[in-house]
């Protein structure tokens, strides 16, 4: 089995925390029905008139608090965890030497190559900041005036990418639209290049997927039939004269001892409540899945890194780490750059400094705020 | 439950509570300080590097006739002060003055045309300018990780434990002026 290690980006973690605090809406809806009216000391009520009533009581407890929460976390966590998933796909790699930090600097290497290899996607106010930094570094842009003054559009190494955004700085036409195509753009080139490539469709996920949409899709349909095996048994029937007779002004507790009584009426209860939870559920899962494919679809891992692109993931991981561990970037301003070389430019594009994001997306003409990107 | 029971059982609360802070702060000081010396040897790393580069880089100067010989002799006794400096604040002293007879010798080595234009020469003096710009940079890592480690065993109430264990605060690496005004970044690092 391949070592594998992740870089932990903001979207991660964001999404690691809403994927747990789904969790938590069955525990609200538990503590809301204890403390309702009361409705622990019910329980404890019925656990001093018997015991088995009082498990009884738990378990419908549990059963009701299941199907409330039911619709909630499973909508919300197919969109949440497949997206988690996904998110954790992307910042995944295969670990080849297995270093924690990495000290050197990457030579040759564009922000745009680094943003794509770290979680395989281009954030348009991260990247822009990393990348006019590097401009500036270069001596190709100047920021020092609150507004990015173009010095050289003609370096000979500048990409179409790099030449599209210089001239929309140049000509002050910078907005979301432009910061849209130079992601697309720079997006295209770094695919193209040697470090990622298109990931092919398995045979596997393909054949996964389909069973998936099915199995969903078909779910009513079992619901529905093992209901309508259950209702056609000759037991059934007595035990559906015995629901009958229980008079009306009957007594929770006595009803559970009626219900319970007999081996085959627990049994039966049991499945009847069951049943009755499965039905709405059932028209829940379908809505889950189809929400969960288009969610996979649309966030799904479309790239993979090549055995280059792996070695340089590796160092991307390693030079994150020492950054956070080694370094007080966190809090440098761009005016440091000439101090701390690549290293500043990496910081923002590793999401090791925001406010420097802050700084150059509030110059003149490059305002990406207006856009809320 | 009786009220000595509470009272032994918050002052108990108490106590694993405070242990647990001693032990995660004296574990920090360690991961601090074991990043500040880590960071050291990576400063020491370049330094030895550059010791390794300047007797080329004499050696090469001399064939030049006429080159300063107190200018070559004061790089070698800087070069030798730096190598066998005994205590922290020696090195510093030490490299600096290095940085400081190199600057001179490059200056003056402008005047000599030939020895300008000499591949080796050339070669090596981009070689030296590269590794004082990562001396620069291992330094300011290593600064800043001084920062962090000062900052923890000195901020209350750290700071108690820090001065119980025997913690001391560490000094920072200073730029010679020469220094912090030549450095310089590759920019070809960013190739597009």
């Amino acid at each position: 089995m391949k070592h594998t290690k992740q870089i932990e980006t903001k979207k991660t973690k964001i999404l690691k925390i809403i994927d747990r605090l789904v969790l938590i809406v069955p525990v609200i809806i538990l503590i809301s029905v204890l403390l309702h009216e009361n409705g622990y000391k019910y329980i404890l009520e019925s656990f001093a008139e018997s015991s088995k009533i009082g498990f009884v009581m738990i378990f419908l407890l549990i059963l009701a608090t299941f199907s409330t929460s039911f619709p909630i976390v499973a909508i919300t966590r197919a969109i949440t965890h497949t997206m988690r998933k996904n998110a954790v796909k992307a910042t995944t790699f295969n670990v080849l030497t297995d270093f924690e930090y990495y000290r050197e600097k990457l030579t040759g290497i564009s922000p745009a190559e680094i943003s794509m290899l770290t979680d395989l996607n281009i954030e348009l106010s991260k990247d822009i900041s990393a990348t006019i930094l590097k401009y500036t570094l270069m001596g190709i842009v100047d920021t020092s005036q609150n507004q990015v003054i173009v010095l050289n559009d003609n370096h000979p190494g500048l990409k179409p990418s790099d030449r599209f955004l210089i001239n929309s700085f140049k000509n002050n036409t910078f907005n979301g639209a432009v910061a849209f195509q130079w992601r697309n753009m720079a997006k295209k080139e770094v695919i193209n290049g040697r470090f990622l490539r298109n990931k092919k469709l398995t045979v596997g996920t393909t054949t996964g997927n389909c069973i998936s949409c099915s199995l969903g899709c078909l779910f009513p349909i079992i619901v529905l039939l093992i209901t309508y095996i259950f209702a056609s048994t000759p037991t059934f029937e007595s035990y559906s004269n015995m629901l009958d007779a229980i008079p009306e002004n009957t007594s929770n507790a006595e009803a559970i001892n009626i219900l319970f009584n007999t081996p085959s009426s627990s049994l039966f209860s049991f499945m009847l409540m069951i049943i009755g939870i499965s039905i709405p559920a059932s028209l829940i899962v379908p809505i889950v899945v189809a929400i969960w494919v288009i969610v996979k679809t649309f966030t799904g891992v479309r790239y993979e890194r090549t055995y280059e692109g792996q070695v340089l993931t590796e160092e991307i991981y390693g030079i994150k780490n020492f950054i956070h561990d080694f370094s007080d970037l966190s809090n440098a301003d761009k005016n440091r750059l000439i101090l701390w070389d690549d290293f500043l430019i990496y910081a923002v594009l590793l999401e090791e400094n925001e406010s420097i994001i802050n700084e150059i997306i509030k110059l003149k003409n490059v305002n990406l705020i207006k856009f809320k990107i | 439950m009786e009220p000595k029971y509470i009272i032994i059982g918050i002052i108990a609360l108490i106590i694993i509570i405070l242990v647990g802070w001693l032990i995660s702060t004296r574990n920090k000081f360690v991961v601090l300080k074991n990043r500040v010396q880590d960071q050291k040897s990576q400063v020491d790393i370049q330094l030895k590097r550059r010791y390794d580069l300047v007797p080329n880089l004499l050696e090469t100067a001399k064939g030049y006739a006429g080159f300063e010989k107190s200018t070559l002799e004061a790089v070698t006794r800087a070069r030798a002060n730096a190598i066998n400096a005994k205590t922290a604040q020696e090195e510093i002293t030490a490299n600096n003055n290095l940085t400081n007879a190199l600057s001179r010798f490059i200056a003056i080595s402008e005047s000599y045309p030939d020895l300008k234009s000499s591949k080796n020469f050339i070669a090596l003096q981009e070689e030296l300018s590269a590794t004082e710009n990562k001396i620069a940079l291992s330094r300011q890592f290593y600064n800043d990780t001084i920062m962090k480690y000062n900052n923890a065993i000195q901020l209350f109430p750290a700071n108690i434990i820090a001065s119980i264990l025997g913690y001391k605060k560490y000094e920072y690496l200073q730029a010679t002026t020469e220094e912090a005004e030549s450095i310089r970044f590759n920019s070809d690092s960013f190739k597009m």
